[in-house]
């Protein structure tokens, strides 16, 4: 997967330029906006992750560029505009997915996979781990064919973790990612606590294999349990 | 702005009126006084003449004698003549005065003149028919009736000289009051609905009258400035909103990006969780800030897009969001809406609001709490159980603006719900009754 980053502010560009590259995507920058135009002239991307306030213009006046190519890439917009209008403007110019900077680097890796999994359908519209897997479609999760009932916030948990499997999850993260803006209405962590009980419970019950672990002071994982 | 040159000071606009009315009401005055001095002649002089003379008459009617005075006359009359009696006024010059310009000017001919007054009767003296003549000769001298006559007329063209100038001055009051105090009530009507907040500049009425206009350059200069610094303050906020994300963001993927490093101490990463923590804290701040910032900057724009929306269903959708939370902190809520309530209103701006108030009514609330919704179309009451609010309540908005507890974001919410309902002339108030704090939002139908 080809990724194409535009963003104007260097220390920002190379951060997600990094967690792109340990993801596995391999990523080219462009600063300006008329670096931005001649990349996309030149090369073939199947992503392309576009600010909006760029030195030279406005990252919607690339829309032209982007759609005129032959491979139609996916396009996620990262801005610092919050308003509804300038979000519905960009979907309306055609861009997948629109994210209000700050953002965490987890959040934007979830928001490309997803692009990803809708640009190009795989075999199946699932997200599957041992006997566990995840309708992507229709977000359902299934035990051994058995559908499982969840909470809005205990499907967006499951999510996080089946998106990351085998890596570790901060409890920040997921909260943040499950809670977004209301995170300080509640006690987040206790909040997530409670939650990831209950899928614990809910998964056990139904004899999943797979198990979310806590790693002590640093966050979740799901894992195969151990047979216990 | 320059005052006008040609704009005249108010008592100059009032002098004007007077330097017009005065010689009116002289000339009214002197032609009162004409008929005064003509009705002192014509009336009470003669008259009191006449009972003067009817003493006389009857003084001889009743001795059957003729007073030896000087001015009475008689002459015998024929037997069959009948009783009459008149009155008679002569005038003529008794003392020659040259008719020079200055005596004409002083009266001095007129004064020197002698008058003859007549009262002719007839009396009847033991059985004979006689015809009395009293004459009564007059030099205009001090004491003299010229003098009581103009007294007189002077005393009477005085009060109405004071009549017709105080009435003159109430109409003049009514008039001034009402033309030359308009422009200043129409002014003033503008300043009172003039908002800092308003783009268009304050715009006042040329008054023509040398002092409003100072008042009002004086008022156009002080709005002027204070709209500019308000601007400048707004677009301050506006820039600092937008330009501390591109930072933020910079530290946020930083810190993440080191998180991500397995070889991390679990110290270390502790501390770097509790950086990202104040970050994320940042960045929650920062966005009530941004939507302040924009809600503001509607305002400004003054231009607020309206369509109907049915507000039951707002609050119904808002809740569906908020619904794991209530769950997960056991809430029970009630809804209270018997009529779907439909308002012609920015959809967007009423969202924010109504989920702001939701959202503070979670979040301050106790577990096991309360939250009762209710819907009218004048408006709506959100109340919530929850920790005592201490001190003075009525200030709550106020009190949240300078103190900004836990996290920033309630302060900030807050101040969005009422920055939203002066953009929709809302009105909106915090009351804490049977130990449940209530926002009530009211509206104009």
């Amino acid at each position: 997967m080809k990724i194409l980053l535009v963003e104007d502010e260097t220390l920002l560009s190379d951060s997600i330029r990094s967690a792109l590259v340990q993801e596995g995507f391999s990523c080219e920058t462009a600063l300006s906006f008329q670096e931005a135009r001649e990349k996309l002239a030149d090369k073939i991307y199947d992503i392309v992750v576009l600010d909006i306030n760029l030195p030279g213009g406005l990252g919607f006046d690339l829309f032209g560029d982007i759609q005129s190519m032959d491979s139609h890439p996916g396009v996620l917009i990262i801005s610092v505009r919050n308003s509804l209008d300038d979000k519905l403007r960009g979907l309306n110019l055609g861009a997948d997915d629109y994210l209000v900077k700050p953002f965490h680097l987890d959040e934007l890796l979830a928001r490309i996979r997803s692009i990803i999994r809708r640009r190009y359908p795989q075999d199946s519209e699932e997200l599957v781990y041992h006997n566990l897997s995840y309708d992507l479609a229709t977000n359902q999760v299934r035990v051994n064919g058995q559908e499982l009932k969840l909470t809005h916030s205990q499907l967006r948990i499951l999510y996080y973790l089946l998106v990351n499997k085998n890596r570790t999850v901060s409890k920040e993260s997921l909260s943040d990612y499950v809670l977004k803006d209301d995170i300080d209405m509640v006690d987040s962590f206790d909040y997530i606590y409670t939650h990831i009980k209950n899928l614990r419970q809910k998964l056990k019950k139904e004899g999943c294999e797979v198990s979310i672990v806590t790693m002590y002071g640093m966050g979740y994982t799901l894992k195969k349990s151990d047979g216990n | 702005m320059a005052i006008n040159q040609y704009s005249k000071r108010f008592i100059t606009k009032i002098k004007k009126v007077y330097v017009v009315a005065l010689p009116i009401l002289l000339v009214l005055t002197i032609l009162f006084n004409n008929l005064v001095i003509d009705f002192y002649y014509k009336v009470i002089y003669r008259n009191r003449f006449k009972a003067q003379a009817e003493e006389v008459v009857s003084y001889v009617e009743l001795t059957g004698s003729f007073p030896k005075t000087e001015g009475v006359s008689y002459r015998p009359l024929p037997p069959d003549t009948k009783p009459y009696s008149y009155f008679e006024y002569h005038f003529f010059d008794v003392v020659t005065v040259d008719s020079d310009f200055w005596s004409i000017l002083f009266f001095n001919q007129h004064l020197n003149n002698k008058r003859i007054k007549e009262f002719t009767t007839t009396a009847k003296i033991k059985n004979r028919w006689y015809e009395l003549k009293i004459t009564k000769i007059e030099l205009n001298e001090p004491g003299g009736p010229e003098n009581e006559a103009v007294w007189f007329a002077v005393a009477f063209s005085l009060i109405l000289f004071f009549l017709l100038n105080w009435g003159f001055f109430q109409f003049n009051l009514n008039r001034v009051s009402y033309n030359l105090w308009r422009p200043f009530y129409q002014n003033l009507r503008r300043i009172n609905s003039y908002h800092i907040r308003n783009k268009e500049p304050l715009q006042l009425k040329d008054t023509h009258i040398r002092e409003f206009e100072l008042f009002n350059q004086a008022i156009l200069d002080f709005t002027t400035k204070t709209q500019s610094a308000y601007n400048q303050l707004r677009e301050f906020t506006e820039n600092t909103a937008h330009e501390l994300q591109t930072p933020l963001s910079i530290l946020l993927a930083k810190v993440e990006l080191i998180l991500k490093r397995t070889s991390l101490e679990s110290e270390n990463r502790k501390e770097l969780l509790d950086i990202k923590k104040t970050i994320v804290r940042l960045s929650g701040i920062h966005k009530g800030l941004n939507l302040l910032s924009r809600i503001r900057s509607i305002q400004y724009a003054g231009n607020i897009e309206k369509k109907e929306i049915n507000l039951n269903e707002l609050v119904r959708e808002s809740l569906e969001t908020y619904e794991e939370l209530i769950e997960y902190r056991n809430l029970t809520v009630t809804l209270q809406a018997d009529t779907p309530v439909l308002l012609s209103t920015n959809e967007e701006l009423v969202r924010i609001l109504v989920d702001n108030l939701l959202r503070n009514a979670v979040q301050h609330n106790v577990n096991q709490g309360e939250i009762t919704i209710s819907l009218t179309s004048r408006g709506f009451e959100m109340s919530n159980t929850g920790s005592v609010v201490e001190g003075r309540t009525e200030d709550l908005f106020a009190r949240y603006h300078t103190k900004s507890t836990d996290n920033g974001r309630l302060g900030l919410g807050l101040a969005i719900v009422e920055a939203i309902c002066e953009t929709l002339d809302f009105h909106c108030a915090y009351a804490y009754q049977h130990s449940q704090h209530v926002i009530r939002i009211h509206w104009q139908k």
